[in-house]
């Protein structure tokens, strides 16, 4: 498993690829404190949301976290289930999913993969994330 | 194999009751190392066996060649010693080809079930991992949507684009 530092250097080598694809011209890297590494990548000149990266062993684990069940509109909630089911296959790079109570989209790259890889991961991911957040807003509470 | 498959869902409790702690349980540890250690003496065996057959084999070549020249005195010595070793061998060689094929067989499953569980482990650290970096870093309200910047045009086809559009309208329509 890759450590903190390791991670972190990772996330850090991985900005100039990222500024590049996303055309932002500040990206934050932080790591978060706790035993298990989390990088957290943030965007504070514009409105996307952050985008956390974990080591999870096999894979490295991208995640950005959506909303929460309470978010959902209850008569909408099995609709949505069918259609994050149905997007599945075609967002490229991540997956919808879901961590405890959070509805979260999800990339894994492999423990070596290149830094251009997971600059290439992040900048999809946040692409996706913001896509998913405005067009499925019909199925949460405003 | 009904054992193994106590001893899957013994470290799968396990590691459920660990849930999102920091430390992986031991017994996860204690398991691989217990079925790599079991495969690799088991291809171990399987290469002594194979040496004995090759070993029988080239003793019975060699008593062949010279029960050619039985004739000669100095060899005589020589030929009884390897008949014996030969007589102990071939006994030893017949029961070796069906224990390298028993000893395969095992090796193969128990590979099969390092694979298995190697996997299931891999999927619960995945599922520990995301719940410890969602305890750490998850928001505690949704993010508001917005079209935001428009700086990232990735390689994503028309039609996503179009489903991500529709899929709102499509299904809300039917609720």
């Amino acid at each position: 498993m890759l450590g903190h530092k390791k991670l972190l250097g990772l996330a850090e080598r991985s900005l100039p690829g990222l500024r590049k694809h996303l055309g932002i011209g500040r990206i934050d890297i932080d790591l978060l404190p706790g035993e298990v590494p989390v990088v957290e990548v943030s965007f504070p000149d514009s409105e996307r949301q952050s985008i956390y990266i974990t080591d999870a062993g096999a894979q490295l684990l991208c995640i950005a976290y959506l909303w929460r069940d309470a978010d959902v509109i209850s008569k909408q909630r099995a609709a949505l289930m069918e259609t994050l089911l149905d997007l599945n296959p075609s967002v490229p790079l991540s997956s919808f999913g879901r961590i405890d109570d959070h509805f979260v989209l999800v990339g894994a790259l492999s423990p070596a993969a290149s830094v251009d890889d997971l600059a290439l991961e992040l900048a999809t991911l946040s692409d996706n994330a913001r896509d998913a957040l405005i067009t499925l807003a019909d199925f949460l509470k405003t | 194999m009904a054992w193994w498959d106590d001893v899957l869902k013994m470290v799968k409790d396990e590691f459920q009751a660990v849930g999102t702690g920091p430390a992986e349980p031991s017994a996860v540890k204690q398991a691989q190392a217990l079925l790599e250690r079991t495969a690799r003496e088991l291809s171990n065996a399987r290469a002594n066996a194979e040496a004995a057959k090759r070993r029988s084999m080239r003793n019975q070549r060699e008593m062949e060649k010279l029960g050619q020249d039985v004739a000669s005195p100095q060899y005589r010595e020589r030929l009884a010693q390897l008949h014996r070793a030969v007589a102990a061998d071939q006994d030893l060689a017949a029961s070796f080809t069906a224990h390298i094929e028993q000893l395969a067989l095992i090796e193969a499953r128990v590979r099969s079930q390092l694979e298995r569980f190697n996997r299931d482990v891999e999927m619960a650290r995945a599922a520990v991992a995301a719940k410890q970096a969602t305890a750490a870093a998850a928001p505690k309200s949704a993010p508001k949507p917005s079209g935001g910047d428009k700086g990232f045009k990735h390689a994503r086809s028309e039609s996503v684009m179009q489903a991500l559009r529709d899929a709102p309208k499509r299904k809300g329509d039917d609720a």
